[in-house]
Parts: C-alpha cells; structure tokens; sequence
C-alpha cells in the first residue's frame, strides 16, 4: 500500500472518531453558538458617542481626521508652483514635520497636498489624511517644489535648487480655482498612557517644533502678502499656540498639532470577535479528549495497532482537530461579523468617526481568517499537550495557564511588562482579532501586539508542542 | 462520618499530586502578588487623606491564578475515582452517598484551606515587604499595617475564599465526572464572568456582571480601601461566592446520590 493511501486511512480513522462521538460534535457546535453569542452581547452592550461629539473635523472621504499646524499661506489663482527650501527643522518630537502644501481652503479638513521633512522619517509626501508615502531619507536644508496642475499635484526634492528630482503625485478633492499655497509646521502631541490596577487612561501634552524657510517663491497669479494662521485647534491642555515671523525672506514657523486620520483605537470588530474566547473554553476540553480518551480506554492500542506509525497517528490526529477547530473558529467569526456589523452600526460606530467596513477588506479578512488560524492553533495545541500528559485534568489546566491566565495577570501589569507577558504567550494570538493598528490605551493587554506576531506566538507553541509530542510518542509505552 | 473523612484524608494525603498541587497553590498566589508589587506604579498618596491604592489587594491579586490549582485538586478528588474505577470501592466501604460525598468534599475545603492560609499569609507578608521597600510605606499613605482590621478581614476572607473555590470545584466536579470536562467548566465560572463584564461597556450591566460573578463578587472580601466603588460590600460579595458554592455542591450531593458510578 502506498504511503498516501496510509497516511489517508489514518486521517479518515481519526476523523471517524472525531465526528461519531456526539457530544464532541455537539460541543463543536457549541464552541460556534457560545463565540456568536458573546459577539453579540459585546455588541448590544455598546454604545459610542463620538460621532455627537462637537468639534470632530471630517475629512474628504468622509471619515473623522486631525487637522491643526501652523500654516504661513498666500492664495494661488488657477495653476502654478510653490518652492521652499526648508533651512532647518528642530525635530524635537518624533511624527514632527516642517514643508510645504497645498491646500484647498484653511478650513479645518479641507483637501490639500504637502511635502515635508519629518523628525526621524526622512522626506514623507501626504495628502487627504492618507497616512504619508516615502520619498526617501533627507533631512533639512532641502529644497521642496509642489506644482499644480488642476487638481493633481507634483512634488519634486532637490538638494541645491537646480537639480529637481520628481518624488510623486498627489491629487486634491474637488479644488475650487484659488487655492492657498504656504509653509507648514506640526507636532504631533505626545500621549501619556497610565495605567492603574483597574483602569487605563491617555493624556496627551501638547508639544511644539519650529523651522525656518527661505527661498519661498510663489510663481502663477497670487496676491497679497502671506498670512500666518493656526489652522484648526486641539483640545490638547495646555494649548500651545503657534507662531511665524518673516524677516527678509527668511521664515521662522512654530507649529503644533498634527495632520492625519483621527481614528479612534476602539476596534468593534475585535470586540465582538473576542466573544471566540468563550467558545474557546469549551473547544479546549474537546480537543483535549479526543486525545486522553484514548489512553483512558487502551483505545490508544487499537489505534497504535491498526497503524504502528504512532507519528503518523499523531499528525492525522492533528490534522482532524485542527480543522475541525478552524472550521468550527471560521464558521464563529464570519457569523459574528455578520451579524454583529447592524448592531455596531445602529449604536454610533459608523462615519465619520468609525470607517464602514466591508468584507473585502483586509484588515477585515485578516481578522476573521486570523480567528479562525487562532482557534485551530489551540486546538492542535491543547491535543499535543494531552498527548505529552495524558491526563486530561492536568492538560486543561496547563492550557489554561498559558491561554486564560495571562489575561488576568496583565491586567495590573505596566505596559511593558504587559507586552512581553503577551508577546511570551499563546494569549497574544487574540492580538490578530484587530483590524485597526496596534494601540496601548486598550484594557485588551493583546491589542499592543502587532496582528502577525501575536498569530505567530500562538501557531509556534502549536507546532513546538506537536514536535514535542511526536518526539514523546515514539520514545515512551503508550 | 468520622471514619468516612478520615479514609478521604488519608486518600487526598498520600496522593503525591495533593502535596504539589497546595504548593502550587501557595507559590502562585504569593508570587503573583509579589511580582504585581514589584513591577506596579502607584500613584502619589498623601498620610492623612484617603488614597484610593489598594496595596493588601494589589498583594492578593495573585488569589486569581492560585484558585486554579484548588479547583484542580477537587476535580482530582472527586471526579478522579471516576476514570479509576476507585469510586467503586469508595461506594461499597461508605454505602451511605450524602455522606461519602460530603467527606470528599470536607476534606478538599479542609486542604484549601490550610493551604489558603499559606497563600494569604506569605502574600501579604511579600507584598507589605516590596511595597515598604518600594518606599509605599504606611506611614506615606499607602494601605494599612497588617494587624489593622481591614487587612485581617482581607486575609481571613481570602482563606475562606479558597475553601468555598474548592466546594464550587467539587461539586461541579460532581456532576460533569469527568475531569477534563469538569475542570473547563469550573474555569469557564470562574473566569467568564469578568471577561464579559469587559465586553459590555454598559454600566449597569458591568456592575451586574461583577456582582453575579462568583470570583469578582467574592474578591471584593480583600478591599481595604475605597469601599464606596466596590460592586458589592465585602461581606455580601463573599456571600455570593458561599451561595454558588452551596448551589454547586447541594447540586453535586444530588447527583453523586441518584446517580449510577
């Protein structure tokens, strides 16, 4: 017989098992009722507000944004140019960024395209709120152009003012004719987590970085004389104002606040999608038992009988559980989604101060496949642990130790502490449950974690453990 | 009944796992607490005025992780004659059901307890030393000393706190039988409830969740500090854990007499 038709035998026996044993189906079920369940009682017990809040500035696409800087402007009729050449920047906080842009109004959250320096990113190109683009390392002095063409913008760098180097293009939403032209100047608040035994809170300081400009030159149909303006507010305490002076041509910007998307770190998908947990409880017995059951009954010599490749038996057995478990975690997610999407919707996490998220998206998919990955990860690993223990008590409470504990011991944990705690245990796997980027100011100790590396730390106890218990199985009387 | 916990006794004592699993109960809750204390910031307290940080909690936080191992010795206890067979053989010395359960049960409650004492002891004790050395002194405004009232109610609470875990864990242990199953339930109560308190952002459900929680109810016996806040009085939280335990193991009795081994 050849090795594949063996290894199917196997895997179809080891199935066999799985499904004509009711109460593990029952209770595969269960784990996918018990996820939807809590998924929605995260939903229905929410509310936001932040859309009601006064003050929120709303960007082109519709969505919540920062927008406050110091801005040095002129107005700029039609198509034409601005060039500067941004002498020096005091970096003194990192996201600080001083450069040029345009901009269709001085409304707070009005379309505009920039160029800049940033304090530790080199020259970023930025428009609409987007999250900035690279456009190589530099530091000041560096000369900046922006040209406009209707509504598209180019962007060039140059080192000397002679030599242009074409660095991007960017596009304004719906200019009208005059547009403003001028120097910019931010710093980004710094955020201050705290963290006590039963609460989280930020804070943020406001902060201030200047710069100072010279060869600024305008060309096409502009008028007046330049304006130096703080465009929008924080409700940053204490305030800190900016400033601009001009004094034969040279140009010193102080400016603070930032410029970029305001989303809030409150992720509901991750919330209803965490009601997995729960369902996880009951998925961690079942796989646990598929294996002890075995030695519980000398099952197990049936079983080593009928194939005495005891690794094979093994990886079949991993296999079973650990689709099952996918399946079962996959089935859980996408109704939650589902069903869950109205709800959250219906209770404020909707535009501008939340984006609608659609499934396509991949943040979205990453979430409710990761879900999915995370529950077959702990259902191959709660199996290899069973199959090095053999006890089913003892199993359980080694899983619940590594998966359940860890929440409750970051809890009053400092944040690093709490992040390494995450980062060392298959509890960091939740971290992939987030759609939005990773955040500190969450009670959700996994939400510090990058997605991949949260997914990573719980797929890698799977596998060591799966190793180790092959390596275990061969060596030892079953 | 004497003769019946004495058998129990001397069956849960000369067990290698009861040694290592009070032990483990013991180690966890006091370093726990301690590893909290070392590594926690606490905010600026003044002598004289209220100050809302909790140091005799913080140093028992640890009660969270070591209850684990008490729920683990009851399930072993009672469901663990099960998968033996041993139940049997339990059944025909002590034919009377009510009453060979209640001696598992006593002895286990017995266990949790001595090691209860332990914990609480060597918790607070390792907390009050970090936080005194940390410089969160008594005297600078921080918790109390250890023979002031409300430390000797946490303690004393904490102790109890055990034993009713270990009467919740045998009496579901009672019921479900079979370990794995059993001891996934027990962990299920007793860590649910204040993750779904976390899911809802509801208040009044928050504090509902909290109250009804067998262990966010019955912790509320180691504040000392900020009574005002609490979800439930230290007394009436620790009454709510003694009814899921009496629930719980009332149920079991049932169970282990109608029930065929």
């Amino acid at each position: 017989m050849t090795t594949v038709r063996l290894a199917s035998r196997v895997l179809h026996a080891e199935w066999t098992k799985l499904w004509t044993v009711r109460r593990w189906t029952a209770s595969l079920v269960a784990v996918a009722l018990l996820s939807v369940l809590f998924g929605l009682l995260a939903a229905n017990g929410t509310q936001d507000n932040t859309n009601q809040r006064s003050g929120l500035i709303v960007g082109p696409n519709g969505l919540a944004v920062l927008d406050s800087f110091r801005y040095v402007h002129r107005p700029l009729t039609g198509d034409g140019s601005i060039v500067a050449r941004v002498a020096s920047q005091e970096a003194s906080q990192q996201g600080a960024a001083a450069g040029i842009m345009v901009k269709t109004g001085t409304t707070p959250g009005s379309s505009y395209a920039a160029a800049m320096i940033t304090a530790g990113h080199g020259v970023q190109l930025s428009s609409n709120f987007s999250s900035g683009t690279s456009a190589g390392s530099g530091a000041a002095p560096i000369w900046l152009r922006l040209t406009r063409a209707g509504s598209l913008i180019t962007a060039s760098r140059s080192a000397d003012g002679l030599t242009w180097h074409l660095i991007g293009t960017m596009r304004l939403v719906r200019p009208p004719g005059t547009v403003q032209v001028g120097l910019f100047v931010t710093s980004p608040p710094k955020t201050v987590v705290t963290k006590t035994l039963s609460a989280i809170s930020a804070g943020e300081t406001a902060t201030t970085s200047h710069a100072t400009f010279d060869h600024v030159r305008v060309t096409g149909t502009t008028a007046g004389m330049w304006v130096g303006q703080t465009v929008g507010r924080t409700d940053v305490k204490p305030p800190a104002p900016g400033s601009s002076t001009q004094a034969d041509g040279l140009f010193t910007v102080t400016g603070s606040g930032a410029i970029g998307t305001a989303e809030a770190p409150d992720d509901p998908i991750q919330n209803s999608l965490f009601g997995l947990f729960f369902g996880l409880l009951v998925l961690i017995p079942v796989a646990v038992l598929f294996m002890t059951s075995e030695y519980r009954r000398p099952l197990i010599l049936a079983t080593f009988g009928a194939s005495p490749r005891r690794r094979r038996v093994l990886a079949a057995k991993a296999c079973v559980i650990g689709a099952a478990s996918f399946g079962t975690g996959l089935a859980a997610a996408l109704a939650t989604y589902l069903l869950t999407r109205p709800l959250f919707q219906a209770r404020g996490f909707q535009p501008p101060a939340f984006a609608y998220t659609s499934l396509g998206q991949p943040a979205v998919l990453r979430a409710l496949l990761g879900s999915a990955l995370l529950a077959g990860a702990l259902g191959v690993l709660s199996m290899a642990i069973a199959a090095m223990v053999r006890r089913g008590a003892a199993t359980v409470t080694i899983v619940a130790a590594l998966f359940v504990l860890p929440v409750f011991i970051a809890a009053p944990l400092p944040l690093t502490a709490a992040r390494w705690l995450m980062a060392l245990t298959p509890t960091g796997g939740l971290a992939i449950q987030r759609t939005k980027p990773p955040t500190d100011t969450l009670a959700e100790p996994w939400s510090m974690l990058s997605p991949w590396l949260g997914l990573a730390v719980v797929c890698g106890y799977a596998t060591v453990a799966l190793a180790l218990a092959m390596w275990r199985v061969e060596r030892r009387d079953a | 009944m004497k003769r019946a916990l004495h058998a129990e006794w001397t069956k849960l004592r000369t067990v290698p796992s009861t040694g290592w699993l009070l032990l483990a109960t013991i180690v966890a809750t006091a370093g726990i607490g301690a590893a909290i204390a070392c590594a926690i910031h606490l905010p600026a307290c003044r002598p004289g005025l209220p100050c809302q940080v909790d140091t005799t909690r913080i140093a028992l936080y640890g009660t969270r992780v070591g209850q684990v191992t008490v729920a683990v010795l009851a399930v072993l206890t009672v469901a663990g004659e099960y998968a033996t067979g041993l139940v049997h053989l339990t059944l025909t010395a002590v034919p009377r059901r009510y009453q060979a359960f209640a001696a598992k049960a006593v002895a286990t409650v017995i266990a949790a307890t001595g090691a209860g004492i332990a914990a609480a002891a060597a918790a607070i004790a390792a907390g009050a030393w970090i936080f005194a050395a940390r410089g969160y002194t008594v005297t600078r405004g921080y918790g109390h000393s250890l023979t002031d009232p409300a430390t000797m109610r946490a303690a004393a609470g904490t102790v109890i706190y055990f034993g009713l875990i270990a009467l919740l864990a045998a009496g579901i242990a009672a019921v479900i039988r079979n370990g794995a199953a059993a001891l996934s339930a027990i962990l299920a109560l007793l860590y649910a409830f204040p993750l779904a308190a976390a899911l809802v952002t509801d208040a009044t459900w928050q504090r509902r969740l909290h109250q009804w929680s067998p262990t966010d109810a019955g912790l509320n016996i180691q504040a000392t500090t900020g009574m005002a806040d609490l979800p439930l009085r230290p007394w009436t939280g620790l009454a709510v854990l003694t009814a899921w335990a009496a629930a719980a193991a009332m149920l079991g009795a049932l169970v282990f007499r109608y029930r065929d081994a």
